[in-house]
């Protein structure tokens, strides 16, 4: 195996983690609310 | 207070709590709601409190996806287990022109099942005892208000083992750098 080659691979050890991880949310909507008649009480 | 029952297919690690921002002002609800903080539960509905969070209005806490978030300690959701999560002062059904929840076109992470939303009008402590006393809400897309996540905002980015990996690398570079020059 050349050098390059594991230059390359230890280069892919440092960016990898660095990119891999993503946010992960329960819920998510695309909507506004808007108009809805869903609302706040003092509850 | 609203609320919605889940379950998660797989351990689920989770950073951060959130109430659903519609606008995005900061919970302070030029259109719908009042300048309103919340505290945001998650229970396992046979009694334990989980894990627990405050939300100012007006904070600046960081929005992802129309939800303004706030960091907690790490917690790992159990598969097995049925889970609640609840926030006062948000969403029930009336007219009030408050802060809403969204009740269409929500869609759940992988591995997140929703059982049912609640809610109530007033008055109800923010506990299992209003869950199982309340309005039952059967939205057929669902009931989004409290919200949970892992977060990258809130991660530990893992600098050490980036150093570790990244130091040799750069060594091996000037190695060879220098046996160009040789």
């Amino acid at each position: 195996m050349k050098k390059s080659h594991l230059l390359g691979i230890l280069c892919a050890f440092v960016i990898l983690p660095s990119t891999a991880s993503a946010s992960t949310v329960a819920a998510t909507t695309t909507d506004d609310i808007g108009d809805t008649n869903w609302n706040s009480a003092n509850s | 207070m609203a609320g919605w029952d889940f379950t998660v297919d797989t351990a689920t690690t989770i950073n951060a709590l959130g109430i659903y921002d519609d606008g995005g002002d900061g919970l302070i609800a030029s259109r719908h709601g009042l300048a309103l903080s919340h505290t945001i539960k998650i229970y396992d509905i046979t009694g334990p409190l989980i894990t627990s969070a405050f939300i100012d209005a007006v904070t600046g806490d960081p929005l992802v996806d129309r939800t303004r978030w706030v960091q907690i300690s790490d917690v790992v959701l159990q598969p097995g287990v049925t889970y609640t999560i609840m926030a006062d002062d948000m969403c029930v059904q009336n007219n009030n022109g408050g802060e809403g929840c969204d009740t269409d076109h929500i869609s759940y992470a992988s591995g997140i099942n929703l059982i049912e939303g609640y809610g109530y009008f007033n008055g109800e402590p923010l506990d299992l005892s209003a869950r199982s006393s309340g309005n039952r809400f059967t939205v057929p897309n669902g009931f989004l208000g409290p919200n949970f996540a892992n977060l990258d905002e809130f991660s530990a980015v893992p600098v050490p083992a980036a150093i570790w990996l990244f130091g040799p690398g750069l060594l091996g570079l000037i190695g060879m750098a220098r046996r160009k020059k040789a």
